[in-house]
């Protein structure tokens, strides 16, 4: 037997004419608009007056440590991370009650999905906060939380959750975060459970699998690989979603941000700086997700 | 080697069942005894399938009285998982699970219902994969291998749990013609080896072969239960012979 040849190579990829007109017509605009706002707009570019709220050199150690706008970002990190967390598993669950057999169960998680999903997001982070946040933290005695507790005033606790004196804002800001996204996460759950096959329920009961083992071992897991793609889409909307809740003072990178344009006047300065902080955050993220998805697909033996 | 004093396996008096206002099973009577096979044929929609999904309760039955190994099996009662776990089940479809190898769709059962340790469940595991003929298919996934040697596996899997009856569905009618015979192989394997088993099938060599009873069924009822030679050859019943004409015309 002789082998058979290979295939031949694909032809290279290349840029057509159409294309570098197109990148041409492109530029000409963006140039245009940058002329404009110089010949236009009269505005006496000073960015070191923002950066300066980048990083600052401490004066007593004369150490370089993040100044405001570092530590807006740093929280809207802590915030991603751990509304990611808080929000998958209301997700997860609310997603499940919407697919379980419990009316009442599947009359409360409808209640949810659509109550947030049909309010602006805006007037819902305000009604939390109003009723919520300040009503019902400080009767579970967050409010005054002791701040030199050995539990509280620590590396990791700082780490994990910032400055412990902010913890309740922080918390108020996580949990109206995580309770908005997770709506949505809801959706995507329940789509991804129903779209596993009928046989794979009946195969589970027909072993004698417990409706626990039953979801954990055979529907979530399938459920899950089938729903990364619009998952880590809102992962990445949940850090963009995030901006919002610095209008009830959550210390977050756009809050900070407000405070910096207003204290600086250097408004274009600081909020092209803090886009370019949202966007290189969310674009890593998308392409951590784009990695697992391909890990993912990978191991799915399709 | 029968224990004569154990209650039969399956027994179904006067079940009904509805979906809505259809009436999909009548008055249906049927006992099975220990090791015995019984063979359910009828045409299409004649709630052939209904009827054994009915006895793990994959279907709930609405009246009537259905016992499993001498226990009752009610609609939506507590505890059924304890009785699936004595009843096997084959579907037309196979319905591996496509995320977990063959090994794993093997052992998930008996670790998860019966607290076996993996590496005990993997050797029986390897037991009835060797039984069924692929073994070397283990660490395979399920989309990995052909209709009969998925079926094969999913026969495995039921196996695992080591039910006091097994109950199948169709089991070749998805196959391409040349891996029919590989599946029923191991079916006629099982059957003297003793197991009680209850076959929806159309294929009627494996019935004549292995069957002690042919259970014939339209719109919902049981028309006429024989003897494989003699359905056959002489049917009872003209609903029967109809089927059985249009059978052979194939
Ligand atoms: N989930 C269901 N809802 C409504 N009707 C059904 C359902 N399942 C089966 N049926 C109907 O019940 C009858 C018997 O179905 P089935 O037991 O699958 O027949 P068979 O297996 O003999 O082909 C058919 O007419 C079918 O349309
Ligand atoms: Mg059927």
């Amino acid at each position: 037997m002789t082998r058979r040849a290979l295939p031949p190579a694909p032809p290279p990829r290349r840029l057509t004419m159409v294309d570098w007109l197109l990148f041409a017509l492109v530029a000409a605009v963006l140039a245009y608009v940058v002329w404009r706002v110089n010949a236009v707009l009269v505005y006496n570019w000073e960015w070191h007056r923002v950066l300066r709220f980048v990083v600052r050199v401490d004066p007593d150690t004369g150490q370089w440590i993040a100044n405001l706008l570092l530590q807006g970002l740093f929280t809207t990190i802590r915030l991603a991370f751990w509304g990611t967390i808080l929000a998958a598993i209301i997700g997860l669950i609310m997603g499940y009650w919407r697919t379980c057999n419990s009316l009442a169960l599947r009359i409360l998680s409808r209640t949810y999905v659509e109550l947030i999903r049909n309010i602006p997001p805006l007037i819902f982070i305000f009604i939390f906060y109003f009723f919520i946040a300040s009503q019902i933290f400080p009767a579970m005695g967050l409010n005054n939380i002791n701040t030199s507790s050995p539990w509280v005033d620590n590396a990791f606790f700082r780490f994990a959750f910032g400055d412990p004196r902010l913890f309740t804002n922080f918390l108020t800001g996580l949990i109206c975060l995580a309770l908005f996204e997770a709506a949505y996460i809801t959706e995507i759950v329940r789509a991804g459970i129903q779209s596993v096959q009928k046989g794979q329920w009946e195969a589970g009961r027909a072993i004698g699998l417990s409706r626990w083992n039953l979801l954990r071992d055979i529907i979530f897991p399938q459920a899950i690989r089938k729903i990364l793609p619009p998952l880590a889409g809102q992962f990445i909307t949940l850090i963009k979603d995030s901006a919002i809740i610095s209008l009830i003072s959550v210390q977050e990178l756009t809050f900070l941000a407000t405070e910096v344009a207003a204290s600086t006047t250097k408004v274009f300065e600081t909020w092209i700086l803090v886009g370019a902080m949202y966007f290189g955050l969310c674009y890593f993220f998308a392409f951590v997700f784009a990695r697992l998805e391909e890990r993912a697909g990978r191991s799915n033996h399709r | 080697m029968k224990d004569t004093n154990a209650p039969p396996l399956v027994e179904i008096s006067a079940l009904c069942k509805w979906y809505g206002e259809f009436s999909a099973l009548y008055d249906i009577n049927l006992t099975v005894a220990r090791g015995e096979k019984v063979v359910i044929c009828g045409p299409s929609g004649s709630g052939k399938s209904t009827l054994i999904r009915c006895i793990n309760q994959l279907e709930e039955h609405q009246q009537g009285t259905l016992r499993v190994d001498g226990k009752d099996v009610r609609p939506g009662m507590k505890g059924i998982e304890a009785i699936r776990r004595e009843v096997g089940m084959v579907f037309q479809s196979f319905n591996l699970f496509p995320h977990m190898t063959v090994l794993d769709n093997l052992v998930l059962g008996p670790v998860r219902n019966r607290g076996m340790s993996r590496a005990k469940a993997r050797e029986l595991a390897m037991g009835y994969l060797e039984k069924v003929r692929i073994a070397e298919q283990a660490d395979k996934y399920p989309p990995q291998l052909s209709g009969g040697q998925q079926q094969r596996v999913a026969i495995a899997r039921a196996l695992c749990m080591q039910p006091k009856i097994m109950l199948f569905d169709e089991p070749t009618s998805a196959l391409d013609p040349e891996m029919i015979a590989g599946v029923l192989d191991v079916m006629e394997t099982l059957a003297r080896d003793g197991m009680t088993m209850i076959v929806v099938t159309h294929e009627m060599g494996f019935a004549r072969r292995v069957a002690d009873r042919v259970v014939f069924m339209d719109e919902g009822e049981i028309v006429e239960v024989a003897p494989p030679e003699e359905f056959f050859t002489a049917p009872r019943t003209d609903r029967a012979a109809q089927f059985l004409s249009q059978l052979l015309a194939h």
